[in-house]
């Protein structure tokens, strides 16, 4: 019996799968040229926030915390380094630290903040992953009911969130300016989304890879 | 399909996101205790069911995750606002 813990992140089981059709010729290419490019980040820091948005004392101690913008317009995030904040709701926030450790960012806003506020630790129960590729619009479109081509004439058009179904699970899916895409999916969903990433992005070629 | 506006998202959204969340409105009685069974009966379980102009509670259940409000007309489905819980309809039964 060993006592030392594995950690395996959510998609660890995926990590190098690989899937294209069968188009002859193309069957034995080489895995670079996939359209859809799929790669977690693991154990990172995910917190709910929920607070008022009209009280500017909560969204500036926010923003001195994270070093970031507490973003208000609905349907946009704030992005700065590692940690992104997204806009879920008009009192309700998702802040997510790649690798970031949610306990120190919880103790800290919970000394920032005063008031009615809460923060939760939904690390657990949740992941992020990012999509990328030449595919990745064209799968996001055949995955989701959102209009993600309304994103081209909004304003502003770069860092976009929305909270909607992606492949009938739930997933909150953001624009990146390099052109990809991350996706904010549910821990419980996890598997079926990969499963389903996979065989979508088939007829691209799709690879998932190490975290 | 329909497309509904979320006035908290600010955008048409697919029908699949929301769920119907019954008519809006209904005030729950101050002093349950001090109404008649029959009118206790009224509140929890009597419904307008208007045919035509009808104000009613959608929720964005995978979107943002509020109530809102809207007015449909039961005819035709067509849904002609929504606004904010807490706010008043512009258009009504009168208006129409
Ligand atoms: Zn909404």
């Amino acid at each position: 019996m060993s006592n030392s813990i594995v950690q395996e992140s959510v998609l660890y089981y995926f990590h190098g799968a690989f899937n294209k059709s069968a188009v002859p010729g193309s069957l034995f290419s080489d895995q670079t040229d996939c359209g859809l490019v799929i790669k977690e980040a693991p154990f990172s820091a995910h917190l709910n926030l929920r607070g008022d948005a009209a009280d500017s004392e909560f969204c500036l101690a926010v923003a001195k915390v994270l070093n970031l913008t507490l973003p208000l317009v609905a349907g946009t995030y704030s992005r700065n380094g590692n940690t992104s904040i997204y806009w879920l709701g008009p009192s309700e926030w998702l802040i997510v630290e790649i690798g970031g450790d949610a306990a120190v960012i919880e103790a800290t806003m919970r000394k920032a903040l005063q008031g009615h506020i809460s923060i939760v630790d939904v690390s657990g129960g949740q992941t992020s992953i990012n999509m990328r590729g030449s595919a990745a619009a064209t799968l996001l479109k055949k995955s989701s009911v959102y209009d993600f081509e309304a994103w081209d004439s909004a304003e502003p058009t770069a860092g976009r969130v929305v909270q909607t179904t992606f492949a009938k699970a739930s997933a909150v899916v953001s624009n990146r300016p390099d052109g990809s895409y991350d996706l904010v999916i549910r821990r419980s969903f996890a598997d079926y989304v990969a499963q389903w990433l996979l065989d979508a992005g088939a007829e691209f070629g799709c690879r998932v890879e190490q975290g | 399909m329909l497309l509904i506006h979320c006035p908290h998202c600010r955008e048409h959204r697919e029908e699949e996101e929301f769920s119907y969340g019954g008519e809006a409105h209904i005030v729950r009685p101050l002093e349950p205790e001090a109404l008649s069974d029959e009118e206790w009966g009224d509140y929890l379980f009597f419904r307008t069911n208007s045919r035509g102009i009808h104000h009613e509670m959608w929720y964005h259940a995978v979107g943002c995750r509020r109530y809102f409000n809207a007015t449909r007309n039961t005819v035709t489905y067509e849904i002609l606002e929504t606004y904010k819980t807490g706010t008043q309809p512009t258009i009504t039964g009168a208006s129409a």
